[in-house]
């Protein structure tokens, strides 16, 4: 059975900002407790949320819509939903979409507020 | 002589007396027992009796947990009562049902919030314990009662620095059922009598036995009735998705066409669509909604309904698309996408102009165990993005009357998963294209099918399937050799 986990991490010095790395797979399955979860990081007062999706090794259409969600969600309160090192294969769905365009994907913490939404 | 014997007398009747006070003490302890029983019997006799007219049918567990509650605040006279429950995953408690005056667990920071009662309620139904967390969390891990006579004393007790939510003394008892723990009934300061003492253990326990058997029957009964509202769901959405597909395939002079759609055990959202422009040109499409069930199904009529209207208005598949995603986009939550690829076909030419709206590549193969072409054109999913943006989205035309094949299909099928979690997969796909792509449309797709087949083996499918294969079976031109790359694959862009 695959499954997945979302792990929390505070960030310094920025109260509105939520650091999360997804481990596992995200499918129409695993993706009802991700929706939930992201949900209560969004409650506790996040604006910018950034996902690290480096360990993350499947990605349905249901994990897309979740993301999609978010960034919608975030973005009417100014805020955004960064996209940290997806691996090539996450990426390749993303890019099959054409999603690229529309998500915040950055290799860098460091480019998170930085670079312009294209 | 005599005193001797008024001594005596004294001694007896003393004696006498201190074991007549001794019987009237036995009797009155026996009788203070007597009556504790006999309260804790009828007590019960009264819960289950109410418990059992109330809760005879019914899938909703409010109802018991709100008469759990005030019966077991009732018959200990305790000034207020929670009951925590676990949540769905187990691991955290939530106080579902709270009445009285009920002080939080947790630290509170501010005391302007608690000015009014109900604000007290709010708040600790807001609190989320963790399992094992202070005393509640650890009664619903230890499964066993917890009883403080005496709070001030006991450091496990929180003391709110609020007037009136302050603890003297508590009862924690689990809402045990088998070896499960469902949550924890709390009794907090007991208005009457001595402090909530060993009796009241005993009563609350045995209250709570029978209310845990009762909620773990009503859980168990709506999981049956949820199963059996999602199954039928499930044919609903089967029979309403079937009639989405097309009911003919077309057929030419030089073109074979066929399509195929498997349904996922859990249905997913695909389908296939020929469109009859005019006796000339044909509409194919297949889609995928991000979006499963009946939702999902809705979605994609929806967008059946607005393609087949558009397709007759115009031949440019872009142009068709774009209305399309207007439509999609306007009926369509923010997160909810559907993916797309339309193109039109000059049956008479072998022409074929598409777009691809974030789905997945056309393949085409000319047989004659020729290499796979793969066009992915720019594109990006319908009901995402304004027109503007969607504009990005490119057209593209394949000549069938040199690549012969044409392949459209939705992702379950590269995804399709064996036990062991390993996917289908691209490579394999194509060898089986490859090697199937010279006989005829329908024996193609009982290939490609057949071998899915195989892979996936005893495996639940989990994402629907949709294959259409066009097929030119009209003169042949000659084909320009396509830039292959290190897979043998050679791609289009």
């Amino acid at each position: 059975m695959k499954s997945y986990e979302l792990v929390v991490h505070p960030v310094e010095n920025e109260a509105d900002t939520r650091k999360a790395d997804v481990i596992g797979c995200l499918d129409s399955h695993t993706v009802v407790g991700f929706e939930r979860e992201l949900q209560s990081v969004v409650d506790s007062g996040a604006n910018v949320v950034i996902l690290n999706l480096e360990s993350l090794s499947y990605i349905s259409s249901a994990g897309i819509s979740a993301l999609m969600g978010l960034t919608h969600r975030l973005r009417k309160s100014e805020g955004e939903l960064y996209l940290l090192r997806p691996t090539e294969k996450v990426r390749r769905v993303f890019r099959t979409l054409g999603f690229t365009t529309i998500f915040r994907i950055v290799d860098e913490e460091a480019e998170v507020g930085s670079t312009p939404r294209s | 002589m005599a005193w001797i014997l008024l001594a005596l007398l004294i001694v007896v009747l003393a004696g006498g007396g201190y074991l007549y006070w001794k019987k009237v003490q036995a009797e009155e302890k026996l009788r203070a027992d007597l009556w504790v029983l006999q309260r804790e019997e009828k007590a019960l006799f009264d819960f289950l009796n109410q418990f059992g007219q109330r809760m005879t049918s019914g899938t909703d567990t409010g109802p018991a947990m709100d008469l759990i509650v005030s019966f077991a605040q009732e018959a200990t006279t305790a000034d207020a009562a929670g009951l925590f429950v676990r949540d769905k995953g187990g691991r955290t408690l939530r106080a579902r049902v709270v009445s009285g005056l009920f002080p939080p667990f947790h630290e509170v920071t501010s005391d302007r919030l608690f000015s009014k009662r109900k604000y007290v309620a709010e708040m600790v139904k807001r609190e989320v314990i963790e399992v094992g967390e202070g005393v509640i969390g650890r009664v619903a891990v230890t499964g066993r009662p917890l009883l403080v006579a005496d709070a001030s004393k006991d450091e496990r007790i929180p003391k709110p620095d609020i007037s009136g939510l302050a603890v003297k003394d508590l009862l924690a008892v689990p809402l045990n059922v088998r070896d499960e723990n469902l949550g924890v009934l709390v009794l907090v300061n007991k208005r009457e009598g001595p402090p909530f003492n060993e009796a009241d253990e005993s009563l609350i326990t045995a209250v709570a036995r029978q209310a845990s058997v009762t909620l773990d029957l009503i859980r168990l009964h709506r999981d049956k009735q949820e199963r059996q509202r999602l199954e039928q769901e499930l044919e609903l959405a089967r029979t309403f998705q079937a009639l989405l597909l097309p009911r003919r395939t077309p057929s030419y002079p030089n073109i074979r066409l066929a399509g195929a759609y498997r349904p996922a055990l859990e249905i997913g959202g695909d389908y296939y669509d020929f469109i009859p422009i005019d006796d000339r040109y044909l509409g194919i499409a297949v889609g995928d909604v991000a979006g499963k069930g009946v939702p999902g199904a809705l979605i994609m009529a929806a967008v059946r309904a607005a393609l087949r209207a558009e397709a007759r208005l115009s031949l440019s598949p872009r142009e068709v698309l774009q209305r399309v995603n207007t439509v999609a986009r306007e009926d369509t939550k923010d997160s909810v996408f559907i993916t797309m690829t339309y193109g039109v076909l000059d049956t008479e030419t072998g022409r074929f102009r598409f777009c691809r709206a974030g789905h997945e590549p056309v393949i085409c193969c000319p047989g004659d165990g020729k290499g796979i072409v793969s066009y992915l054109p720019e594109g990006i999913a319908l009901g995402i993005v304004e027109g503007e943006t969607f504009g990005i989205t490119e057209e593209q035309e394949i000549d069938l009357s040199s690549e012969r094949t044409a392949i459209l299909y939705t992702d379950g099928i590269v995804e399709a998963m064996n036990a062991r979690s390993e996917e289908y997969g691209e490579m394999r796909f194509h060898r089986q294209v490859q090697q199937h792509a010279s006989g005829s449309p329908e024996e193609l797709l009982e290939a490609i099918l057949g071998d899915v087949g195989k892979f996936v083996r005893d495996r639940d499918q989990h994402d629907d399937i949709t294959i259409v294969v066009i097929n030119w079976t009209g003169e042949a031109k000659s084909q320009q050799a396509p830039q292959t790359d290190e897979t043998g694959v050679s791609t289009t862009a």
